[in-house]
């Protein structure tokens, strides 16, 4: 059994037994895989350097500066992935049991909106337990809207592609509301934005960086998640929904309850991740608070093939990309769409190496 | 403010005439989205097919000066990245999600290295001429109908025609049942001598030119090309399909909805006049996302039965 | 590892690459830029950041084609970021490298960016900053210059011809989203219109998108069919020209000359002349006056922000509305007229 579908793919429940034996075996070949992958697509881009008169090694150079060249360069790549890499950590739950999450955009800025609102209104916002309070109201919006997303799934088989995607103009439309009327700062004749986050909610950061304890909290998380997932009957269960729902729910899986139960996780994730960012980074709501940094997580958790570690090399991947395009383009002249290019190839050789299945299992 | 300006026997033939040109690019690329999900491929890379159709389009029209050649070429370059999204799908059999949304990334990126090339150097930002309006006699008589259907540009007629003829042959042709057996139960098309495979390739291209259509109808409304220009109608096409629950017609009304929709909330701006209203004009913008969702979840409870078909997204290997 | 398909996908996708390349050449040759002309001092290392393709909208048009202008005069080395995502993640990483590579003038040309430079600033005080859009009232720090953007000046005299121009009495405007420049651009607009032609309408559209050119032109459609006949757009010019010249109604053009767009429909352009302030911060920098970092200001008073008539228009306009523009435009230079900044609340 190969790829995914939107919901169940129809194979029997014999399947799953050995393809979840054949995955224990043949750790290393999807590693193996994947950097082949990467390095055709980089090959393939740099041809596509060269023949528009840009020199593919100061290119690739000037990339790699531009991302881990300097110590302030790596601590703003840091910064970058943290929102990524939790985000892309919760997708792995819900795409594992291919409950499809294209919502993660709307839950991280509800996450934000929630987090920002709770700092701006209430008494607690200003108070010592603010941080972790407002991580918690970030989680929950971003979960409640998520698992609602999940149960309407769960309950009425209402498809989530449809709703999650439509979710995230409602809750941009929102946002700007609330920036423009309720929340606004009023003291601000330029642009539209919230009034700042009181100081003791901003995020502290790691001793002698500009780097937020964010990305404590997300590389915890790594462990956390990769434990739920490969180690926990829950784990398992997510594994079997994904496989085959209609085997999983003869087996005795409540698939219901795993499919409203991943949405939530990648949902609570992806509102802390929202919190992160108002409270590390923007310390203001504003309507540019995300530049689809949503859609962007649901590339790392593919490219990280629903693996926690494999996120976490994705999550720095595609931040770094991000980070040296913009510095290619300072030395060398290469527009950045460039590196959305590379992107894109960077993600199709990865699934093409690995083509056997995304959910490290079955092959037929 | 005066509610006549938006719905009154004035207004109506105005708000008609909005809805079917908002519908049209999305219309076009659900309903060759509908044809393709039917056959059991997931073509997620919708946006990015109507996007680099905008440009074909653009660049074609734009050197050519004809607008017909802008439609073929945003047609072809449609089909075209549909073909490379099959070398992956359908002969690769990788992820259809994974690989639809690379493909987006694609079309994002070369399109804006494009447009940069090709256009930099222009002071004044280039532009084409739009098809004129063609008013077909009598028919444009009928009232209401006539004025909305039957004073188009023939670049709509033409796609009217093409919606028309995608329905019509995936229910009413041999080639449109092989294609919903494919998406089906492809084990058993393949053992009734269905060639599954060809199947798919022949839907996925077809989805790719639709939507690639779909961009060139935007370009020829337009008259320029902006980067991102579809500015997520092909997601919104995605949407609309599961939302009429895979049926072609179902897909042209849809698209239909949303237009109306949108149609319908600059009108109540305009009309309120900039005066606030006791509704944020946010509720407005957001209206055709949220009627989408609203009926996404009334259709659901009311037909009950799964209307997906079996086999999508799973590649099917003999 | 990659099986037999890969090989041809491989193939198929470089076919594609192959003939995208053709299209996608060296086509950047804003960084390159010519020899300084004048003799004197060393041309200032200028770091100009986007937050859009640089040729996509007007707004980042007009912001390269001034600082083209200082750099053929010699003034300064350009280098030119575009399209740097508009958070403030995007502006520091970009902003920091600049700083890291020694360039002396940064400039970030969003009026959103004004925070995350201040805190870039921060952490290079050797290196100077600038911004555009800027909040006339804001603070700002030793080694940052905010640049104001008071294109509401320019609005009330685009609004004083449109007025005179109209004849149904209704006008329109659009912008992406109800941003305080924005709409302190409509509403002087209205006011510009109601000075000359008193019980004026004005519908104001919000259209949810900067980038959604489809949906701002339908919000132009929408305004015409209730008898909106002249147009001002603030960001979301394309979409709004485009709605004007299919209904064959006035627009005005957005911060650069856009009459070549429509010929028929623009009556004039709203130009924003950023060469003036650029030119005013890179000649302090120069003379050592830069610091502290302060306010320049590019209005109408200054000659920053100027209504760039359509020749091929002009005759359209009544000769009453011609001189009610002149005698407010002479007004707002002496600073006999103040325009309000209305950024709504």
């Amino acid at each position: 059994m190969t790829a995914s579908s939107l919901v169940e793919p129809p194979t029997v429940a014999d399947d799953l037994a050995p393809a979840l034996e054949s995955a224990r075996g043949e750790r290393w070949r999807p590693l193996l895989g994947t950097i082949v992958a990467v390095a055709v697509a980089l090959a393939l881009g740099a041809g596509l350097l060269l023949i528009s008169g840009a020199d593919p090694v100061s290119s690739y150079a000037a990339l790699l500066d531009g991302a881990v060249g300097s110590r302030r360069a790596i601590e703003l790549l840091l910064v970058q992935s943290v929102p990524l890499l939790i985000m892309g950590l919760g997708l792995c739950a819900a795409y594992r049991a291919r409950v499809w999450n294209i919502g993660t955009e709307g839950q991280f800025q509800v996450g934000a909106l929630g987090a920002g609102a709770f700092l701006l209104l209430t008494p607690l916002g200003s108070s010592p337990i603010a941080i972790p309070a407002a991580m918690l109201v970030g989680a929950a919006a971003g979960g409640i809207l998520a698992w609602s997303i999940g149960a309407l799934r769960a309950r009425w088989e209402i498809n989530e592609v449809v709703t999650s995607l439509l979710s995230n103009y409602v809750v941009l439309f929102g946002v700007a509301y609330v920036v423009r009327k309720p929340l606004r700062d009023q003291t601000s004749g330029a642009s539209l934005q919230s009034e700042r986050i009181p100081d003791v909610a901003a995020l502290p950061t790691l001793p002698g960086s500009r780097v937020h304890i964010g990305l404590v909290l997300a590389l915890v998380l790594v462990p956390l998640l990769l434990w739920a997932l490969t180690r926990t009957p829950f784990g398992m269960r997510v594994r079997m929904v994904g496989m085959n729902a209609d085997a999983a729910e003869a087996a005795g899986v409540a698939t219901r309850s795993v499919i409203a139960r991943t949405m939530l996780i990648s949902g609570l994730l992806a509102g802390l991740a929202g919190a992160i960012q108002v409270m590390g980074v923007e310390l203001r709501l504003t309507t540019s608070m995300s530049t689809g940094i949503g859609f962007t997580a649901i590339v790392v958790a593919l490219l990280g093939r629903l693996h926690p570690l494999g996120v976490v090399f994705s999550a720095l991947l595609i931040a770094g990309l991000s980070v040296g395009g913009n510095v290619m383009q300072l030395r060398v002249g290469v527009p950045n769409a460039v590196v959305l290019v590379i992107e894109a190839l960077i993600v199709l050789f990865v699934v093409l190496a690995n083509r056997r299945g995304l959910l490290a299992g079955g092959s037929r | 403010m005066s509610w006549s300006d938006v719905i009154g026997a004035d207004a109506l033939i105005p708000l008609l005439v909005a809805t079917l040109r908002l519908a049209i690019p999305t219309m076009l690329a659900a309903v060759g989205e509908c044809f393709c999900e039917r056959s059991g491929v997931l073509n997620l890379g919708l946006e990015g097919m109507m996007l680099t159709g905008a440009l074909a389009a653009f660049v074609g029209g734009h050197h050519t000066g004809s607008a017909a050649v802008g439609a073929v070429s945003g047609t072809l370059a449609g089909g075209l990245l549909a073909v490379v999204l099959g070398c992956f799908v359908v002969r690769g059999k990788v992820d259809q999600v994974v690989a639809g949304i690379a493909v987006v990334l694609l079309a994002q990126g070369v399109t804006a290295l494009a447009y940069l090339r090709l256009f930099s150097s222009a002071t004044t930002p280039p532009s084409v001429d739009g098809s004129p309006p063609i008013a077909i006699p009598l028919l444009e008589e009928i009232p209401v109908l006539g004025p909305v259907l039957f004073r188009q540009t023939a670049l709509v007629y033409a796609s009217m025609a093409m919606v028309a003829v995608l329905a019509w042959a995936l229910f009413r042709t041999r080639f449109g049942l092989s294609l919903r057996a494919a998406g089906e139960s492809p084990a058993a098309a393949d053992a009734a001598g269905i060639r599954v495979e060809r199947v798919r390739w022949i839907a996925l291209t077809v989805s790719g030119a639709m939507a690639g259509l779909g961009g060139a109808v935007l370009i020829d409304q337009l008259e320029l090309f902006r980067e991102n220009v579809t500015a997520g109608r092909g997601w919104v096409a995605i949407a609309i399909v599961i939302l009429v629950r895979w049926n072609p017609v179902g897909a042209i009304l849809g698209a239909l909805l949303f237009g109306f929709t949108d149609a319908l909330q600059f009108r109540i701006q305009s009309a309120a006049g900039g005066v606030e209203t006791a509704v944020p004009f946010e509720l407005f913008q957001a209206l055709p996302y949220l009627v989408t969702l609203l009926v996404v979840v009334a259709s659901a409870l009311h037909f009950k039965t799964r209307a997906q078909p079996r086999a999508l997204g799973v590649p099917y290997d003999r | 590892m990659l099986e037999r398909y890969a090989g041809r996908s491989v193939v198929a996708l470089a076919a594609v690459c192959a003939a995208l390349v053709a299209a996608c050449g060296a086509g950047d040759d804003a960084g390159e830029g010519t020899a300084p002309a004048a003799s004197g001092p060393q041309p200032v290392k200028t770091g100009l950041i986007l937050d859009a393709p640089k040729n996509a909208i007007a707004w980042t048009r007009a912001a390269v084609a001034a600082a083209e202008t200082l750099e053929d005069e010699g003034l300064i080395e350009l280098q030119v970021v575009d399209n740097v995502a508009p958070d403030a993640t995007g502006l520091k990483r970009v902003a920091t490298q600049m700083a890291e590579d020694g360039v002396e003038l940064i400039i970030a040309h969003s009026g959103t960016w004004g925070e995350a430079v201040g805190e870039v600033a921060q952490d290079y005080p050797d290196a100077n900053f600038a911004f555009t859009g800027a909040d006339p009232t804001g603070a700002n720090s030793e080694n940052v210059a905010a640049i104001t953007f008071p294109m509401y000046q320019g609005a009330y005299l685009a609004g004083v011809l449109a007025g005179g121009v109209t004849e149904t009495g209704v006008i329109g405007g659009t912008a992406g989203f109800d941003i305080p420049v924005c709409h302190a651009m409509l509403h002087s607009f209205a006011q510009g219109a109601e000075s000359i032609r008193p019980g004026i309408k004005m519908l104001p559209s919000y259209v949810g998108s900067w980038t959604d050119q489809e949906k701002i032109k339908e919000a132009v459609l929408a305004s015409a069919d209730q008898q909106a006949d002249v147009f001002v757009p603030c960001g979301t010019d394309p979409g709004t020209i485009a709605g004007a010249k299919e209904r064959d109604v006035s627009v005005f053009g957005y911060v650069v000359d856009e009459a070549g767009e429509a010929p028929r429909n623009v009556m004039a352009s709203l130009v924003w002349k950023l060469e003036i302030p650029f030119r005013a911060v890179v000649d302090d920098l120069r003379r050592d006056r830069f610091r502290p970092g302060k306010t320049y200001a590019g209005g109408v008073p200054e000659g920053a922000i100027e209504l760039v008539m359509n020749p091929e228009f002009s005759r359209r306009i009544p000769e009453q509305a011609l001189s009610a523009f002149r005698k407010a435009r002479a007004a707002m230079e002496s600073g006999e007229l103040e325009v309000p900044f209305v950024g709504g609340q």
